[in-house]
């Protein structure tokens, strides 16, 4: 691998890093389809490498938010049950659906994301900075059950972290506050990415070479995005990965209707 | 905070746990890269496999010390939950070994 692959890997990975932070996502959103499209890596590869970014994505950051007492542990432990058995299934299918199929879930999941990212980044605009976190009970866990299985088939799929699903059902259904549910679904992604990353790991999907400086990059990018997230405000980082993800999306289709993605 | 929140002091380990597991494999990926831009591949490969395999296995560790600070509080329901966590993350592992 040339020196300016390795550099152009780190940067990937600082830059998936730190919107994974600031932006409370995985970063898998990111970088699979970076890897598929300009790597030109099959997309199994792409999404087994992009797992394992996902679970640096969540340690690292995890490993601020725990002790920040931001992280509803309980919660994140009980619905990881369904996670991982939803990442665990969908790894082993993963293998059987067509490359074609997992890019248009791919397409359906960046523009699912965008939208999703707009209501959000409209909403923060007048929304001041949470600095305290309010009490709540958690309500609706079998709901929660229910779409962290959906959260942790799509992570195993497309090697993302799922948490644009379990991050609205904690806030709009389970009652549990913005800063906390996003914490919760950072710390959730790394078990269920592990969950299907071992499997991918056994059927060769992972490269070593590419995935040592994309995680390398994704470290240096989530410690540094974790520590500067309760001092700024997310609503610019939001609308740059909204135009990123929309764009990504431009080019999948492209490549996917002139054969480019194998 | 949500009913029955786990003490800070018990969760500090879980956090100690994320820790270890981000700056090490962390480091271990910087030697690979290192390995890699002096041009010896083989040791950069060996380097990153070790750091892959040492983040992989971070997640699993972390389940076992949650585990370890619910048997530590007695807390009946989490530790069924963390076994069950626990139980599905090696089975895949397992299934992984398998295809290896």
């Amino acid at each position: 691998m040339t020196i300016s692959a390795i550099l152009i890997l780190i940067a990937i990975g600082c830059a998936a890093g730190s919107f994974g932070a600031l932006a409370g996502v995985g970063g898998g959103a990111i970088i699979t389809p970076l890897l598929a499209i300009y790597f030109h890596l099959p997309l199994h590869q792409a999404i087994g490498i992009s797992l394992v970014a996902v679970i640096a994505t969540s340690t690292a950051t995890s490993s601020i938010h725990v002790e920040r007492h931001i992280t509803d542990i309980r919660l994140g432990m009980i619905l990881e049950l369904s996670t991982t058995i939803g990442a665990a299934i969908a790894a082993v299918i993963a293998a059987r659906v067509s490359r074609r199929t997992i890019a248009l879930l791919f397409i359906l999941f960046l523009v699912y994301s965008a939208s999703s990212m707009i209501k959000r980044a409209w909403t923060s605009r007048s929304e001041a900075l949470q600095t305290d976190i309010p009490e709540y009970e958690v309500k609706n866990i079998p709901l929660g059950l229910a779409g962290s299985i959906c959260a942790g088939a799509l992570s195993g799929l497309l090697g993302v972290g799922g948490g644009v699903i379990k991050v609205p059902i904690m806030y709009l259904f389970m009652n549990v506050p913005l800063r906390v549910a996003t914490a919760t679904s950072n710390f959730m992604i790394g078990v269920t990415a592990a969950t299907s990353a071992y499997i991918y790991y056994g059927r060769g999907d992972i490269l070593l070479p590419v995935a040592a400086p994309l995680v390398a990059g994704v470290f240096a990018g989530s410690l540094v995005g974790a520590r500067l997230a309760p001092r700024i405000r997310t609503t610019y980082i939001l609308f740059l990965f909204i135009g990123v993800t929309l764009w990504l999306a431009g080019q999948m289709i492209y490549k996917l209707a002139t054969g480019g993605i194998g | 905070m949500s009913e029955n929140k786990t003490s800070a002091n018990s969760e500090r380990y879980v956090a100690l746990v994320l820790r270890v597991g981000a700056y090490g494999s962390f480091v271990l990926l910087l030697v690979a890269i290192a390995f890699s831009l002096a041009g010896i591949p083989d040791a950069a490969l060996i380097f990153a496999k070790v750091g892959v395999i040492f983040l992989m296995a971070t997640p699993t560790v972390r389940i076992i010390a949650a585990l370890a600070m619910y048997i530590s509080e007695r807390d009946k329901t989490m530790i069924l939950v963390s076994l069950g966590v626990l139980t599905i993350v090696i089975v895949s592992s397992l299934l992984g070994l398998k295809l290896h």
